[in-house]
């Protein structure tokens, strides 16, 4: 885990280029953040488990042995944070035990179901993934439907990190919230939300979810993209010789 | 070895892992089965009685039931599990007895046989010798006396390898076909070897080819 307010600190004092002001300010890392982030989630996906050594970097996102219930037509909805399945599904036969569940294509599924050997059994189920009833994401749907509950390995999709702050209304200064905590607005203050205190708010921080070795990584895509914001094409050049370089570490 | 061990094995000899299902359990299964077939009949063309090594007893616990045909007359058992034919008289059933042994003797029977021994020979005044002719799903009796019919059967017989249970012993022929020098291992992979990858692109054209106009 890395803290929000310490990369925003780090990115504050690398691009700050004079002293008539905040040059980057939370909201707007607070925005990019989400970029970033998501950046960094699809270069250690394009690597997952390509060795023992990139198994680290994903596997905290990895969930194992998730239960998914079926209905009486077999769909099953998968998690909210569901991002990509992991290995294969599998359920539990009331004799036979575990018993892989086939992922399969819509367009392998219509032909396996008319041939004799590869049909769906119960010794041998199919799955297929299609969207899931409004308001949910995707669901899995079993051949044949009684094969519950399937059991999946999953990459569940990263937190977005988010910094929350409240400032003091008389000298600016900004106070950065814990996560997950219940914070006192002073009185004098004023949340990021805009309430005045003496208040009590949410904090709705959230830091990042990767480890430390991935500093450089996180500041340097940060400053590709703050270099283009700051019209500073020095950062932006930094940014894009630095990146082949930390990939490589 | 268990018949899932005999499976395992010819799996872990394929590209692993089978990522676009390629190779079904069950369609590995019949290759075996066809491979090991072929290796009886082998074995039965060295020497039929070489068989007896790879048979499956039934009714030794419980006799098998001997029933009659209404409209033929004729007493019959329905095999108890479908047999790998063979080129001669007994083919998958190699031998028949009564449960208890010696009672009477059962020997094999070509049905045309059959027809001349009923057609008044000296052979139908034999009482302890049963003939037995074996067809697709039961085998029929000639000669059998009531008090054997009554206390049942029992049967050897070679079986296919889908009707043994996952952890049954299946015993394959040891030796490599005389012709071409192949084992086991080497006929199964010989088949799958001509397996494609499964084309799951629905692109309405075959694997490796442009997408065609409709």
């Amino acid at each position: 885990m890395i803290l929000c307010s310490q990369i925003y600190d780090t990115l504050v004092s690398i691009v700050r280029k004079d002293k008539r002001g905040l040059s980057l300010s939370i909201d707007d890392f607070n925005y990019t953040v989400v970029q970033v982030n998501q950046r960094i989630y699809r270069l250690n996906y394009s690597n997952f488990e390509a060795s023992k050594l990139s198994m680290d970097e994903m596997d905290s996102f990895k969930v194992i042995g998730e239960a998914i219930n079926l209905d009486v037509n077999g769909k099953g909805t998968l998690p909210s944070k569901y991002f990509h399945l992991v290995g294969d599904p599998y359920y539990n036969h009331a004799t036979q035990g575990r018993r892989k569940v086939d992922l399969i294509t819509s367009l392998e599924h219509g032909n396996r179901q008319m041939d004799y050997l590869t049909q769906a059994t119960v010794l041998y189920p199919t799955a297929y993934m299609g969207a899931a009833t409004t308001g949910e994401d995707m669901s899995i749907h079993v051949t044949p439907t009684t094969c519950t509950p399937i059991y999946i390995d999953y990459l569940r999709q990263v937190d977005t990190p988010f910094l929350d702050y409240y400032t003091n209304d008389s000298t600016f200064e900004i106070t950065y919230m814990a996560t997950g905590a219940t914070v006192a607005v002073p009185l004098g203050s004023t949340s990021r939300s805009g309430l005045s205190g003496a208040v009590n708010v949410t904090s709705l921080t959230k830091n990042f979810e990767w480890h430390e070795h991935d500093i450089p990584q996180i500041i340097n895509i940060f400053l590709g993209i703050l270099g283009i914001q700051l019209e500073g094409q020095d950062l932006v050049q930094i940014s894009s010789s630095y990146e082949s370089v930390i990939e490589k570490e | 070895m268990q018949r899932q061990e005999i499976r395992s094995i010819v799996r872990n000899a394929l590209p692993k892992y089978d990522k676009t299902n390629r190779y079904h359990d069950e369609f590995l299964n019949r290759i075996i089965e066809k491979v090991i077939a072929q290796m009886y009949n082998d074995v039965w063309a060295i020497s039929p009685h070489n068989l007896q090594r790879y048979i499956v007893g039934y009714g030794y616990t419980t006799a098998l039931t001997v029933l009659t045909e209404p409209n033929t007359g004729i007493k019959y058992t329905t095999l108890p599990e479908s047999i790998i034919p063979f080129q001669d008289k007994a083919s998958g059933v190699r031998r028949v007895s009564t449960v208890l042994q010696g009672a009477a003797t059962f020997f094999p029977l070509d049905s045309r046989e059959w027809d001349l021994l009923v057609n008044g020979s000296y052979a139908d005044t034999v009482a302890s010798k049963i003939g037995y002719a074996v067809n697709q799903t039961r085998v029929e009796y000639y000669n059998m006396n009531a008090t054997v019919e009554a206390a049942g059967v029992r049967m050897d017989c070679v079986i296919p390898f889908s009707k043994y249970a996952e952890t049954d012993e299946v015993k394959i022929p040891e030796f490599a076909d005389p012709r071409t020098g192949e084992t086991f291992m080497d006929r199964v992979l010989k088949v799958l070897g001509v397996v494609q990858e499964v084309d799951i692109k629905d692109d309405n054209a075959s694997q490796g080819l442009n997408q065609k106009d409709n």
